[in-house]
């Protein structure tokens, strides 16, 4: 389990630090790549821009993706992952504080595999990131990642 | 005045004119055909007085041959003369019965008729008695100023009736003068009236393009004023949720690394400082429904609301399976209304109803149907902590609470989003209580029309959409 890599996209430091300490007191152990910004987080997974060069068969085997973020917005990003072929079957889990129903829809739309709201009361949130993590990094299987882009 | 008066007094005055010209026009005819027949009857009396001159001068003629010649075959033309003179004054007498000055002309003609036939008849006795020749010159003689004076009068008569004739035409020309210029002057006021009425028109249809153009404007300012709603509201939920998370999480995380380093008081001040951030976070997103509501397509539907209170009550009771609650919901209360916000309704009133009857020995909670004004009423009771109804008003506004958070939780959010919603149904809540002796809420789902027919007819839409 500890290969697999966990790819956070979060602008909000504290939120960060707080999901962090969620799988560390969960005893979740894998890498986080940590994207403050949806281009960034584009970068990581095309292998572009601060991230070329990067070894690209090392996939994530979950993204946790805010919606709202500087210069790409989450969705955005949801897009450009299902439209490439060497990303489009990642699993995405949109991780955000909006619980509008034209987020909702939109993220479904887009192919988003899970739609979490983060909720406010730390407990439940460490809650939440546990059975994330138990379920996207263990008992989930990820499908194939291309040799080639 | 209102568009639609200044165009019925435009058309109706053009209406009027125009109708008034018709009538006129009729009048006119018949008023020609009248002066054909004066002219006609003015021949035909003409005629009549020049056949009883005649025939007075075919009887005198046939007379005096028999006088001559004494043959009889001048007397049958004589006397078929005579008679016919006779006929003459009395066709005149016809004709000119409504003209006072004729007749007495006649008056005069006829005993001069009279005197003049019997003088021709007395002749011809006179003639058939022999040795009375003598007598002859005096007679002719009186006989001769008859059929003068008669001549006269009868010219007299001829003239009167000229006279009359060119009268009544010249009348004729006057009428026929005055039509043509209230021909020409009705058409025109006619138009002028018309054109005002198009005239009318354009200008209405001016102010209603412009009104129209200033809804578009002002739809656009409501759409561009709920897009801004919406970017609030997203802002709302998600930008003051977030340091609320971080107000919660770096409390907790306190609590956990620092644990040797707190007391119990400082652990307790920690405690409160995450209840405050998660009361907060219910709040937004208690204010968030309550929006959503406001903003969410509605849709109307026949509900089974029995079986909804139903599932409500059961999820109740797995919330608290410790508690001993008795619901009585009364069964086949059927209606038309938005399934989700009804069951929003439901979930809210009896959610307080469980939550204010958790401090009751035999709690209980009913759900039924009354009448109220002839439209249905249905109704939530429990026989919980209830309230003053002095503060009655007071229940339905946003925030407000009747009972201290320590004593019943809550945001005070519930009931405005149920009056939110009766009142997007088009219907009403209101609700009966006493302190410490229950509470009832009741609400209506729509303005008047009576629910026994409305169930009826939802009992088929329901079979109908159920073997769909």
């Amino acid at each position: 389990m500890k290969d697999k890599v966990i790819l956070l996209v979060e602008d909000n430091p504290d939120d960060e630090a707080l999901t962090l300490r969620a799988l560390k007191k969960n005893n979740i152990t894998n890498d986080v790549v940590v994207a403050r910004d949806g281009e960034e987080a584009l970068e990581y997974l095309f292998g572009t821009g601060k991230y070329a060069g990067r070894d690209v068969t090392v996939m994530p085997q979950v993204t946790l993706l805010d919606l709202k973020l500087p210069k790409v917005d989450g969705l955005e990003v949801l897009r450009q992952v299902r439209a490439n072929e060497v990303t489009k079957h990642l699993p995405v889990v949109i991780l955000t504080s909006s619980n509008e129903d034209k987020d909702r829809f939109e993220g479904y739309d887009l192919g988003a595999n899970s739609y979490v709201r983060k909720p406010v009361d730390f407990d439940q949130f460490t809650r939440a990131i546990l059975q994330l993590g138990l379920y996207w990094l263990v008992l989930n299987e990820r499908p194939p990642v291309p040799v080639k882009i | 005045m209102s568009f639609k008066q200044k165009l019925v007094i435009a058309f109706g005055t053009a209406l009027v004119i125009l109708l008034w010209i018709g009538v006129l026009t009729f009048r006119r005819t018949l008023q020609e055909d009248e002066d054909q027949k004066w002219v006609s009857h003015t021949h035909l009396v003409t005629e009549k007085l020049d056949a009883a001159l005649a025939d007075l001068v075919d009887a005198e003629t046939n007379q005096r041959g028999y006088l001559i010649t004494g043959e009889d075959s001048y007397l049958n033309p004589y006397r078929s003369a005579a008679n016919a003179v006779y006929e003459d004054a009395h066709t005149l007498r016809k004709l000119t019965a409504d003209n006072p000055t004729q007749q007495r002309s006649l008056d005069e003609i006829e005993p001069l008729i009279a005197l003049k036939l019997a003088e021709l008849d007395d002749r011809i006795k006179i003639r058939n008695m022999p040795g009375l020749g003598a007598v002859i010159p005096t007679a002719i003689d009186a006989g001769t100023r008859y059929m003068e004076h008669l001549r006269t009068l009868i010219s007299k008569m001829r003239l009167e009736e000229q006279r009359l004739l060119s009268q009544r035409m010249e009348a004729a020309q006057v009428s026929s003068r005055n039509m043509k210029k209230v021909l020409i002057l009705g058409n025109i006021l006619a138009l002028v009236f018309l054109m005002s009425a198009g005239l009318v028109i354009r200008e209405e249809m001016d102010k209603r393009k412009r009104s129209e153009e200033t809804l578009r404007l002002s739809e656009d300012d409501l759409e561009a004023a709920n897009k801004e709603l919406e970017a609030f509201c997203y802002s709302v939920s998600h930008d003051l949720r977030t340091p609320l998370r971080g107000i919660d999480g770096f409390s907790q995380a306190l609590l956990e690394d620092y644990e040797n380093q707190l007391d119990s008081q400082g652990k307790e001040y920690l405690q409160r400082v995450r209840m405050n951030a998660q009361r907060m976070a219910t709040l937004i997103d208690d204010l968030l429904n309550l929006s959503r509501i406001t903003r969410s397509e509605m849709r109307r539907e026949t509900v089974d609301l029995s079986l909804m209170a139903e599932s409500v009550a059961i999820d109740l009771r797995n919330q608290e399976p410790e508690r001993r609650v008795v619901f009585a919901v009364a069964p086949g209360l059927r209606t038309e209304a938005d399934p989700r916000l009804l069951r929003i309704v439901l979930e809210n009133l009896l959610g307080n109803s469980w939550k204010f009857t958790s401090k009751r020995e035999g709690a209980e909670i009913q759900v039924g149907r009354i009448q109220d004004n002839g439209r249905s009423a249905y109704f939530v009771r429990d026989n919980g902590a209830g309230f003053d109804p002095k503060y009655s008003s007071k229940l339905f506004g946003a925030f407000q609470r009747l009972h201290g958070i320590t004593e019943f939780p809550g945001t005070g959010i519930g009931l405005a989003t149920v009056q939110r919603i009766i009142h997007r149904h088009g219907g009403r809540v209101w609700a009966d209580a006493e302190l410490n002796r229950g509470a009832t809420f009741y609400f209506t789902l729509q303005l008047s029309i009576s629910d026994e027919e409305e169930s009826n007819e939802g009992q088929s839409h329901f079979a109908g959409r159920r073997q769909s």
